[in-house]
């Protein structure tokens, strides 16, 4: 018997000598007789597709229900990841997913999937360890696999546009070759050995003696253009710096926050209050979703122009100016965030990221994908490490004398309505409920505080000298 | 191949351009000018009198009048399986599309089915074969269930002036005529109850109540080679905008998940398309 079973459609064909039939995922009956002219009716747009040669309908009726889940879970990851669907969606299709992952073939299909392209810019991943349901245990597992993975999987994959279209024969015949990797989870397999940090040699023999290699036309063409910039490199870095997001899990497992990433946003106020303690947690925290924007606009931006160069330096590079400007002007960038607008921190930070590379590529001078690099010192003035230090600190101090000022002209309600309504960036109501005020009175301090600061920026800008 | 005068310089061009070769203004969409050729006007509107004069003579002109008025108000329904539809309702989200086209293995093109598609196309739609959407007329807001079970009603206002309504399902209507289409066979879309008229009237009867009318026009079948309906031809692509309202139905494969069909009423909510779960 023959069968093409497809998990999209939720459909399983079988030949049996000339007998058409089907069968239906979820459904226990007898095959459905069918004429073979409702095949293209049946299966649709569905891309899922597996052909198997004799086979028997128990072993059918297996792979159709395995690739059922195998779809659905890939449609709940997609809907976990997706910021713009509301939290009980998100929360709903991680209980689901939780359910799928329990067999190990539906984790493994999700990782061939998921490593062997970076995730977009769009891509949440940080709302969806927060937004995921508290037990969930395998679904974390994945999203932070996943997330640790980022910088491994755009290497890969980078490295797999890489190959000139020669070398596979036609741009048809590349992305079958794509494809048959992704499912034979090559991706996957070069990803995690990248990212273990295995010495070059190593890495290359785990590609060609991988089993999923030998379907690949020309393969050993394509394995040696594929995996030749890790052979030149072999020093094999760490991959991705260890994942910031442990802590989300820990927020995300606690009942009372069930909104937003309450942890990042209580460190951005006291980061923007001055604390340093957790101005150096919030940048450890926004570093990866920075640098996941930046690696992705990179891979997307380029096609050639960048042979030779780094793209794990220049992702550095550009995540250090990034985080530079989220602090710099008095955390300008960073305050222009409220959750009220609808993005969590992380992805506005992440949008700020993939403008500002954007706005780079673009520039001619800056753009490290041209064919004359940006000068290493031009590099170093502008993005080093103790430039990002030092605009911590004038940060710091600037809040500092805010609030010295401040406290000499407000009355104790005063500064306590400033510190509720502008350093913790509570609404209203929340002002209201703590303070027994009206919410007429709360609004009127607002107004009059909001002045009362503009002021002193404008002494302050009028002022000679730094701070 | 006919021609037809270009609207605007006067001189003739064949019907499968898009565009006048004479003054380079844009022509009719092919398959509404192909609707509209004397020809088939003509032979249409022969069936349709014919059709009523039945009618009148059996005592059921009331009934087929109020199919006439009913068939006017019909709509395009696509009816896909859920995910396909998801789909579409993301496919300008980057996130979904990258990682659904990594996916890769298509029905191939030169199956049996796709060969005689191809061929019912060239002649419905010659040299544009790969520019047709393919719908079914409906009454209601549920399409064909054999084809998936999420139905999109589709916007009158941005597929009137490029939809034409087509006999039956083209490919085995014209497999059994040995593929030589009669005229009178389609209809452009202002004219589609003239043409479920001229299909249908022969099966109504005096008693036949008002609400066997909408099956008359699209019955689902055990199968899809069984099922009755008037094949919608909507030239060029479309998309979530072209959505009026869907509806998930009961399939004969298993339930969608219901945190799927949320995913998709929220999308789909965000641009105003209401979303009805009958599962």
């Amino acid at each position: 018997m023959r069968a093409v079973v497809s998990g999209q459609a939720g459909i399983a064909l079988l030949w049996d000598g000339n007998r058409l039939s089907s069968l239906h995922a979820g459904v226990d009956g007898p095959p459905v007789p069918r004429r073979p002219r409702e095949i293209p009716l049946l299966l649709g747009a569905a891309n899922d597709l597996e052909f198997l040669d004799r086979i028997e309908r128990p072993q059918v009726a297996q792979k159709l229900a395995r690739a059922s889940d195998e779809a659905d879970a890939l449609h709940l990851a997609l809907i976990l990841l997706d910021a713009t669907l509301p939290y009980d969606i998100r929360r709903e299709a991680s209980l689901e997913l939780e359910e799928l992952l329990d067999g190990p073939e539906i984790q493994e299909h999700l990782e061939k999937t998921f490593y062997a392209r970076p995730l977009p810019a769009e891509a949440d991943l940080a709302g969806a360890l927060v937004h995921r349901a508290g037990p969930t245990e395998r679904v974390g597992v994945f999203l932070r696999s996943l997330d640790s993975l980022q910088m491994a999987i755009a290497e890969i994959a980078w490295a797999w546009r890489e190959i000139p279209d020669e070398v596979f024969g036609s741009p048809g015949e590349r992305a079958e070759a794509q494809t048959a990797a992704m499912r034979g989870g090559l991706f996957r397999d070069l990803v995690r050995a990248r990212a273990e940090a295995r010495e070059g040699e190593a890495f290359w023999r785990n590609g060609l003696l991988h089993p999923s290699v030998q379907i690949l036309k020309n393969q050993r063409a394509v394995l040696q253009a594929w995996l030749s910039p890790f052979r030149e490199d072999r020093r094999a870095e760490p991959a991705w710096p260890e994942s910031p997001f442990v802590w989300a899990q820990e927020v995300a497992e606690a009942p009372e926050e069930e909104t937003g990433s309450p942890r990042i946003r209580v460190d951005r106020r006291q980061a923007l209050a001055g604390d340093r303690a957790a101005a150096e947690r919030l940048v450890q925290a926004l570093k990866p979703v920075i640098q996941r924007s930046v690696a992705h606009s990179l891979l997307l931006w380029h096609r050639g122009a960048a042979a030779g160069r780094s793209i794990r330096q220049e992702v550095e590079d550009l995540t250090q100016e990034i985080l530079l400007q989220l602090f710099a002007d008095d955390g300008k960038v960073l305050r222009r965030w409220h959750p009220a607008k609808g993005l969590s921190l992380e992805r506005f930070v992440g949008l700020v990221a993939q403008r500002q590379t954007s706005a780079v590529l673009r520039a001619d001078k800056r753009s490290p994908w041209k064919e004359i690099p940006t000068l290493p010192e031009e590099l170093d003035q502008a993005i080093s490490p103790e430039a990002a230090a030092s605009s911590r600190e004038q940060l710091e101090l600037l809040l500092a004398r805010l609030k010295k000022d401040l406290e000499k002209d407000l009355s104790p309600l005063g500064w306590h309505l400033f510190d509720l309504l502008f350093l913790r960036e509570l609404s209203i109501e929340e002002v209201v409920e703590q303070t027994g005020l009206s919410s007429d009175a709360v609004y009127r301090w607002r107004s009059r505080l909001s002045h009362r600061v503009q002021r002193w920026r404008a002494e302050m800008s009028a002022r000679p000298g730094k701070l | 191949m006919a021609s037809l005068p270009c609207d605007y310089c006067g001189h003739t061009f064949l019907l499968d351009l898009e565009r006048c070769p004479h003054c380079a203004r844009p022509g009719l969409f092919p398959n509404v000018r192909l609707a509209q050729l004397p020809e088939n006007v003509q032979a249409l509107d022969e069936r349709y009198q014919k059709a009523v004069a039945g009618a009148a003579a059996r005592g059921c002109e009331e009934r087929v009048r109020e199919l006439e008025s009913a068939a006017g108000r019909s709509k395009a329904v696509l009816a896909r399986p859920l995910a396909e539809v998801d789909r579409l309702a993301t496919s300008d989200r980057e996130l979904y599309a990258s990682f659904y086209e990594l996916q890769g293995v298509r029905l191939p093109a030169d199956d049996v089915w796709n060969r005689l598609r191809r061929a019912a196309d060239n002649i419905l739609f010659p040299g544009h074969t790969d520019k047709v959407r393919f719908a079914a007329l409906s009454l209601g807001p549920v399409g064909l269930s054999n084809y998936g079970d999420c139905s999109v009603v589709l916007r009158d206002d941005l597929i009137d002036y490029r939809a034409t309504a087509f006999e039956a399902n083209s490919v085995l209507f014209l497999k059994q005529r040995n593929f030589e289409e009669p005229p009178g066979s389609r209809a452009p879309w202002e004219e589609r109850s003239k043409l479920c008229v001229a299909k249908l009237a022969g099966e109504i009867e005096p008693t036949t109540p008002s609400e066997k009318l909408a099956e008359l026009v699209l019955q689902p079948g055990a199968t899809s080679e069984e099922d009755r309906f008037v094949e919608v031809h909507i030239w060029g692509p479309f998309t979530r905008r072209a959505f009026e309202r869907v509806t998930v139905t009961p399939s004969l494969g298993k339930r969608p998940k219901k945190v799927l069909i949320k995913a998709l009423a929220n999308r789909l909510k965000e641009i105003g398309v209401p979303l009805e779960d009958q599962t």
